[in-house]
């Protein structure tokens, strides 16, 4: 075991090379994953675990600063504050210059919130911290109560954590010229204000879903893909199907290549079709999607793709390049692959827990900051969450999405994180009370009735 | 929970309308099923004062111009206004700008005062009072304040170390000058160059191994 170094620092990993550069404040990079328990949370209990699980954790507490050539991180001991919910899901994090951490661990009532900047960790190094946290929650309050312990099965040692895998696997690739970025097509669409992306999320049942996708022969995420792309094509105007739709899907590469680490190690994967030259019906969709997965999910077509990205990163005249010009020609580059994009399917799978901690877990969901229009898919025992983040006004493919679901025979129960700008029936006026706050009597009853 | 009739979806938390299609719902809502608080929005989303102070200066700016152009006379005195107006807003927005790290505000501001006021000199008929006084002067406060800074801010003393020994290397240019036969008046910048040279002496010696750990992290490629 390695003890963290007062001022130690280390270079950020392949993948998260190009986020500062490309963070903004619409698209601040950050990501949320969300505990939801039976109980409401106690604020205490959950500092005094947030100090226990960090300890597992120590890269996390650290600061990004600007280098002449790159950003990097030092380890830093501020400390880690848990606090009441009080900003807008995944708001920014990172402040150019000032020292803060970018995590942040928050709670409302029954949830508990970790938001971590993408710099730090992906979605599997985040869900390992999380259940780490919720653990040690749980087993504070309830723990005199088991027999055993629980134990989280992640078993890696603390410099295995905090290595990055990119460089262990990188290999020269010489030929394959890069191709240009085609085109897709891009949704449309007034866009919400800066650091207030609107989610909304379906819970509803993995049985029924996999019954569902079972129905169409396919496996639940291809079944997942397919509802969403036709929902945006349903959104399509008939002049802009001559673009094919393509759907990025982050791949954890951990199941591809050993690794242990909880910093980013993913890779991307495009789904495209083409409603100009494939038939609009659904088993189609549902084919295509399903050989996408099938050729582009192996470990040869994954390295291949890996090494590409991380070429960029030792090419000696990109690494000679000062800061302040990478962050331009990063951003551009950015922007135009988005081109190249529709929307992004991101799976997190199986959230496993220890059996004893079962009784207090509702579920798990997740959010990611976007652009465009984000799809989360993540599933505890039998609650399947399907999280929107979406930088659009109009709530229409989420519509049609959750609709074409509850078509197909899925119990739905779908929560959104704000309402206030949704335009309010106008006979709501003519009522005496206020929409707006719950009376705080009402509220106590409750409390007390619960 | 909430149902709405048309998308066939229970909803859970406080709503009028169904987030999905903005219809109506049916059933009733419990409060404990709300998942996000509801939180108000900041008022000005950064940046403000940045866009007050250019706005004054913007308008100064116009006032001072317009009035010179309206009044008789064959000077353009407005233009070295104008100038002194965008130098005091350059200083300022970069004083912001760094706000959350005093230390390399100082550094900053170093670079900037002393390139203004060479130009300054030069476009007012090389007097060479910004070589003479302004460069080395400003080098042995940047130090000075640099060096209490890293005494009071504990945590930062190794970015005021870093800063330390820039603003060290900043302040022997004064030197070149010197020995080219630039100056009028040497003491200023000969203090300036010794002070520098001593400090960057101490820093290396004392501190040698934190210099290169920050170097390294600093400039890894």
């Amino acid at each position: 075991m390695s003890e963290k170094k007062p001022n130690g620092w280390r270079r950020l990993d392949n993948a998260a090379k190009i986020f500062p550069s490309t963070s903004e404040k619409t698209d601040t990079r950050v990501f949320r994953f969300s505990c939801e328990l039976t109980e409401p949370v106690d604020p205490e209990t959950l500092q005094k675990a947030a100090d226990k699980a960090i300890k597992d954790f120590p890269h996390f507490l650290s600061i990004m600063k600007k280098g002449w050539f790159w950003y990097y991180l030092e380890n830093c001991d501020l400390p880690l504050i848990v606090h009441e919910e009080n900003r807008a899901p995944c708001s920014q994090l990172y402040f150019p210059g000032r020292k803060n951490l970018l995590i942040d661990i928050s709670y409302y009532r029954c949830r508990i919130n970790l938001e971590i900047y993408h710099v730090l960790s992906d979605g599997t190094g985040a869900v390992q911290f999380l259940k780490t946290l919720v653990c040690c929650y749980l087993t504070m309050l309830h723990g005199d109560e088991w027999e055993k312990r629980p134990i989280i099965d992640y078993d890696a040692s603390r410099t295995e954590r905090s290595a990055d895998s990119f460089q262990k696997y990188y290999s020269k690739v010489k030929g394959e010229k890069r191709k240009r970025v085609r085109r897709a097509y891009n949704i449309k669409g007034e866009k919400r204000e800066t650091e207030d992306l609107r989610m909304i999320e379906g819970i509803t049942s993995v049985k029924e879903a996999i019954a569902a996708a079972h129905r169409f022969d396919t496996t639940l995420t291809v079944y997942l893909t397919a509802v969403f792309i036709e929902a945006i094509h349903e959104e399509m105007t008939l002049r802009k199907q001559k673009y094919p739709l393509v759907l990025m899907v982050p791949v954890n590469l951990r199941n591809y290549f050993s690794s242990e680490t909880a910093t980013n190690f993913f890779g991307m994967i495009a789904v495209k079709y083409d409603f100009k030259t494939q038939p609009d019906d659904f088993s189609s969709i549902i084919k295509t999607v399903s050989e996408t997965f099938k050729t582009e999910l192996t470990k040869e077509r994954l390295s291949v793709r890996m090494n590409e990205l991380a070429a960029l990163e030792h090419n000696p005249f990109v690494r000679i390049a000062p800061l302040g010009f990478k962050n331009i020609c990063l951003k551009a580059a950015r922007h135009i692959k988005d081109y190249g994009e529709t929307a992004v399917v991101s799976n997190i799978g199986r959230i496993k827990m220890p059996e004893q901690l079962l009784p207090y877990i509702r579920m798990f969901d997740v959010f990611v900051s976007t652009l465009k229009i984000q799809l989360q898919l993540c599933s505890f025992e039998d609650k399947l969450a399907l999280c929107f983040s979406s930088a659009f006004t109009s709530s229409d493919i989420e519509r049609r999405f959750f609709r074409k679901l509850a078509e197909h025979g899925l119990n739905i129960e779908i929560r959104c994180s704000d309402i206030d700008e949704l335009p309010e029936p106008p006979e709501e006026e003519a009522l005496p009370e206020e929409s707006g706050d719950i009376p705080e009597e009402k509220l106590d009853e409750i409390s007390e009735e619960s | 929970m909430l149902y709405c009739e048309k998308c066939k979806v229970y909803v859970s938390g406080q709503k009028t309308v169904c987030p999905l299609c903005q219809n109506e719902l049916s059933g009733a809502f419990s409060p404990e099923e709300e998942i996000f608080p509801k939180l108000k929005k900041p008022k000005y989303s950064g940046h403000f004062l940045m866009r007050l102070i250019t706005f004054i200066a913007i308008a100064a700016a116009v006032i001072v111009t317009s009035v010179d152009i309206m009044l008789p006379g064959n000077v353009w005195w407005s233009l070295f206004a104008d100038a002194g107006i965008f130098c005091a807003w350059l200083c300022i927005m970069v004083g912001i700008a760094k706000r959350h790290n005093v230390i390399k505000k100082i550094t900053f501001e170093l670079l900037i005062v002393t390139l203004l006021s060479v130009l300054w000199d030069i476009y007012t008929g090389w007097h060479g009072w910004s070589l003479d006084y302004v460069l080395p002067c400003c080098c042995v406060a940047a130090i000075i304040a640099t060096a209490v800074l890293s005494l009071i801010f504990k945590p930062q003393a190794r970015e005021a170390l870093f800063h330390l020994v820039l603003n060290g290397l900043y302040g022997i240019i004064p030197l070149f000058f010197l020995f080219t036969d630039r100056l009028r008046i040497i003491y200023p910048s000969m203090i300036c160059a010794a002070i520098c040279i001593l400090s960057l002496a101490a820093v290396i010696l004392f501190d040698g191994k934190r210099i290169k750990e920050e170097l390294s992290r600093r400039l890894h490629v």
